[in-house]
């Protein structure tokens, strides 16, 4: 079903949402824009949307907390009791996520549906509902069109916004999606709405290059290449941390005084950085910082599509505009 | 618009570089280059590359971070804020001048991709090398030390000013990207990574306090304010800020800037009994 929405009255229908809903959408704060849980006390709900592109972490974060206790265990006369920490049961909407992080949502699914699933990431996901908005310009840096994961998508949101002047294209994509739009504030759409979105479509140019003819070129990279590139790298974690589809982790127990009670922690951790390969015993397979970087590329370019079929990078473009050194992934891509 | 200077500079940088090579005076020159996001640091390994070598007035990066990286005769082109970095490694003896060729650019800011100046450059008192073996364009003007632009945290009653920082720290996703990318930040082992201390765990808001924190006060009198930091941080933290406070403080209490010559001793690493009498 397709239907339309006048841009004035999003605020109004998330306001409605929020209601029952979590609803988090991108907020603007210190020049950019990042995703936050509405407050609807405050009355300018989703204005400035307009100027929104991207924001710099991606929404990942309410799928994948940067940390959180998995479940806390003690032991009583001699019984280990093992309990599980309820995680939030309200149901989420993410409105605003653009088409290449809805990508990564799903590239995310597939990881974590690897046995051994991961619970909690699914307890999350399937409570959460994601409202994805079409971009009309491309964001800098970004290379989507290049991927195939936008700036347009047909499939993996709930519903799907699109910009078409004064109102919103809105098509739901999957059942979930079907209810909202019998909401007060949509109206019929008509032909001439979706021949706007359909002129956007054909707008914008893509050019699809194929995953396993970008592994195979990685293969190619000499050694001396790595090397020059991560001469320059100065190892922070900006790529992996404000990444949509990274997912490393780390895992830590703590005792309490007694030592017979203590919870585990599971926690966002960095490929790049060089505690995260470093085994007991001081051994490292991954010592030098060409060997890191090599392996952030090749888990997204070459392990991923050898594994599933598709590539780990979604092209937002985040780790390419916020490297403070200039290192490229496009370069890997495309030369 | 490019402007014509800057391309005689790049012209003249390349020339320079070039005979460097063929004289072999140099193993390696640190330089800038084009790529498709904008200009970034590069290394030059021969006399072929040497066309990759750019100059404008978006070289952003302090190239004096990756002298510690190299172990042989380097070369490296420099503007004042890169220059200051070399002279307190040197001072602190992390890199010898032998090894080292300095073609130094007097810099009138650098700007950012949208064509704005950053704001560290604003107030930048370091414009001209000083010890640099070769200068390649005209000396620019030097402007008066000032501290106005702090005036506006300062004057902040100190609840409002405490809320301020708080509110800036409590965006910092602890990258790491500020420290690993100061010039001066070199430590082997340094103790921001003890776990113990910086809890990635949690990432309290504590802990992200006491990291930018230690950090300020561990440059305090060695920070040569060219806003790295500032232009690392993904979340647009206001490092600069905070590190031009310390600055301030090391010299109103010392008179010391760091950065200028290779003979100034640190006042925080010197104990003069004279001048530090009061203290």
């Amino acid at each position: 079903m397709e239907r339309k929405i006048k841009k004035e009255e999003i605020g109004k229908f998330l306001r409605r949402l929020s209601e029952k809903y979590e609803v988090i959408i991108p907020t603007e704060f210190n020049d950019s824009f990042e995703f936050r849980v509405i407050n609807r006390n405050k009355n300018e709900i989703a204005d400035g949307i307009e100027k929104f592109s991207n924001s710099k972490i991606p929404p990942k974060k309410f799928l994948i907390p940067e940390s959180e206790i998995a479940f806390e265990f003690s032991e009583i006369d001699g019984n280990a009791i093992i309990k599980e920490i309820n995680i939030d049961k309200r149901e989420r909407i993410i409105f605003g996520i653009r088409p290449c992080d809805v990508n990564a949502i799903l590239l995310l699914d597939i990881v974590k549906k690897e046995k051994p699933k991961d619970l909690s990431y699914f307890k999350r996901r399937e409570r959460t509902l994601l409202f994805s908005l079409e971009c009309n310009t491309l964001c800098k840096n970004s290379f989507c069109t290049s991927l195939g994961t936008g700036p347009f998508i047909e499939s993996g949101a709930d519903l799907r916004f699109t910009d078409i002047g004064d109102y919103y294209l809105v098509k739901a994509l999957t059942d979930n999606g079907e209810k909202f739009l019998n909401f007060p504030e949509f109206e019929n759409a008509d032909k001439k709405d979706k021949i706007l979105r359909d002129k956007m479509v054909k707008n914008i140019d893509t050019k699809i290059i194929g995953h396993e003819e970008i592994s195979e070129k990685l293969e190619e990279i000499d050694e001396e290449y790595w090397d020059s590139i991560a001469t320059r790298c100065i190892e922070c974690y900006i790529c992996t941390l404000l990444c949509p589809t990274c997912y490393c982790f780390n895992v830590f127990d703590t005792l309490s005084v007694f030592g017979n009670s203590g919870h585990r922690i599971i926690f966002q951790d960095s490929c790049m950085s060089r505690d995260f390969s470093r085994l007991a015993g001081g051994e490292n397979p991954r010592r030098e910082r060409r060997e890191r970087l090599r392996n952030r590329i090749y888990h997204k370019l070459k392990y991923f599509v050898d594994r599933y079929g598709r590539l780990g990078c979604t092209g937002c473009g985040r780790c390419v505009s916020l490297c403070p050194v200039g290192i490229d992934i496009r370069e890997f891509i495309f030369e | 618009m490019i402007n014509m200077k800057e391309i005689e500079i790049e012209n003249e940088l390349r020339r320079v570089v070039r005979r460097l090579f063929l004289e072999k005076r140099i193993d390696i020159f640190i330089g800038f280059e084009d790529s498709l996001n904008g200009v970034r640091p590069c290394f030059i390994k021969s006399v072929d590359e040497v066309d990759r070598l750019v100059w404008n007035k978006f070289c952003k990066n302090n190239l004096a971070l990756y002298l510690l990286r190299f172990d042989c005769r380097v070369g490296i082109v420099a503007k004042g804020c890169d220059e200051g970095a070399i002279i307190e490694l040197i001072k602190e003896n992390q890199i010898s001048r032998e090894n080292l060729y300095i073609i130094g650019i007097p810099c009138n800011g650098i700007y950012s991709e949208d064509n704005k100046i950053y704001s560290v450059c604003k107030t930048c008192t370091r414009r001209n090398p000083l010890i640099a073996d070769i200068i390649i364009g005209e000396l620019v003007d030097e402007k008066d030390m000032t501290f106005d632009d702090l005036k506006e945290i300062e004057d902040m009653p100190i609840k409002d000013r405490f809320r301020f920082w708080i509110r800036e720290f409590e965006n910092c996703i602890l990258c790491y990207a500020c420290r690993n990318i100061c010039p001066l930040c070199y430590c082997n082992e340094c103790y921001l990574d003890r776990r113990d201390l910086i809890d990635l765990r949690e990432r309290n808001l504590s802990d992200k306090i006491f990291f930018h924190l230690s950090r300020a006060i561990h440059l305090a009198g060695r920070c040569i304010e060219c806003g790295e930091c500032e232009r690392a941080c993904p979340m647009n933290i206001k490092l600069g800020k905070l590190f031009r406070k310390i600055s301030k403080e090391v010299w109103e209490l010392f008179e010391y800037k760091p950065g200028i010559g290779i003979e100034d001793k640190n006042p925080l690493i010197t104990f003069d009994p004279k001048r530090d009498e009061e203290l």
